[in-house]
């Protein structure tokens, strides 16, 4: 008999499309402006639109990783 | 929201064939880190979003026998090892001649000191910016170790970050590094360390910015100059990374650690220009400014 494994959401998804999408793009400054509570693990990344570099917030500040391109 | 997982160096998991392409944020060095599948790939960040300072003026050079005089700094500086950051605007993309930022007030690039210099390089037909440490307690001129590296000049603001290491008793492990925009220059031309006579600084010679010799100016800059600033340490890459990777890419409180930055404390002289030449450290070496006039700032 087959069983349909169980697995977590974020596994599906995975599973469903591995590829990496950051979802969050604005202006460098209306990212600069935000405080996100990061989940526990982990961080948030974020796109800015008039710099075209990214932007993690670590919980105690933003780190900027700038576009060599 | 888009996350992505955090780990340390000591917690991330091991990069094998199972995870290429897994991407984490490293937080022990604030890297984003990627598996190759086999080890860790990591891309540095290029600064923390450090708030920028007021900055109200800056320093305009018209050519015409302007110079700063920053005064004595031998007991500030180390003997071996300091670093010197130049914020400078060119007037003019294309002009040859060469221009003195900040090093010592002698008329023959003699003697004890460092010297930054932006500078056209006929031999090879470059651009470029050369960082030099002079030692002689002979009289004679002696350079001890230089680096030259290229750059492609326009109008713009641009920060210069030098910083040298020479270590007495082996030359081998001298380190002379450029940092524009804060990023480390690859040098197009070394001269090897020669003797060293004496310690790497000067006994009682001024030092200068936009131009050298006081008594009669020359390597005279055209442009503006703002914010220089100067170390008795080394700085690291990531200090001069932060240093130029300030919020609206302009000058941050050097007198405070943030983000990457981390040597404030080892701030020995910081000149900002802001309609006087007062020295922000607390150590009193004003600047005595002649001919070079105080505009509203463009930085």
């Amino acid at each position: 008999m087959f069983v349909l494994p169980t697995v977590g959401l974020g596994v599906i998804a995975t599973l469903l499309d591995s590829s990496f999408t950051i979802e969050d793009t604005d202006t460098e400054s209306n990212i600069l402006s935000t405080t996100p509570t990061n989940p526990t693990g982990e961080v948030t990344i974020k796109f800015g639109t008039d710099t075209n570099d990214l932007y993690i917030y670590d919980g105690s500040g933003w780190y900027i990783f700038n576009n060599n391109s | 929201m888009s996350t992505i997982q955090a780990y340390t160096d000591a917690t991330r998991p091991a990069a094998t064939a199972s995870n290429v392409g897994l991407t984490i944020f490293n937080t022990t060095d604030k890297a984003i880190n990627v598996s190759d599948g086999t080890a860790w790939r990591e891309y540095n960040n290029d600064g923390a979003a450090v708030s920028p300072i007021s900055n109200s003026y800056n320093l305009s050079f018209d050519g015409n026998l302007d110079i700063v005089n920053l005064g004595v700094l031998n007991s500030l500086l180390d003997d071996y090892t300091n670093s010197v950051s130049v914020w400078f605007k060119l007037d003019s993309a294309t002009d040859t001649d060469p221009y003195h930022l900040f090093g010592l007030d002698n008329a023959s690039a003699s003697t004890r000191g460092i010297r930054v210099l932006k500078f056209y390089d006929t031999g090879a037909l470059k651009h470029g910016l050369e960082f030099s440490v002079y030692d002689d307690d002979s009289g004679a001129s002696y350079l001890y170790e230089q680096i030259r590296c290229e750059i492609t000049p326009d109008t713009a603001w641009h920060n210069v970050v030098a910083t040298h290491y020479i270590d007495p008793s082996n030359a081998a492990n001298n380190r002379l590094k450029l940092y524009y925009d804060g990023q480390e220059l690859t040098p197009y031309d070394e001269q090897a360390a020669g003797t060293l006579n004496a310690l790497a600084k000067p006994s009682s010679l001024n030092y200068t910015v936009g131009a050298r010799n006081t008594t009669s100016p020359a390597l005279i800059f055209e442009g503006d100059i703002d914010e220089v600033a100067f170390w008795d340490v080394e700085l690291d890459a990531a200090n001069a990374d932060q240093i130029y990777n300030s919020l609206g890419g302009g000058p941050f409180d050097l007198s405070s650690n943030a983000g990457n930055y981390n040597q404030s404390t080892n701030l020995k002289g910081w000149w900002r220009f802001e309609n006087n030449g007062n020295d922000e450290t607390g150590n009193s070496s004003t600047a005595t400014v002649s001919g070079a006039s105080y505009v509203s700032n463009s930085l």
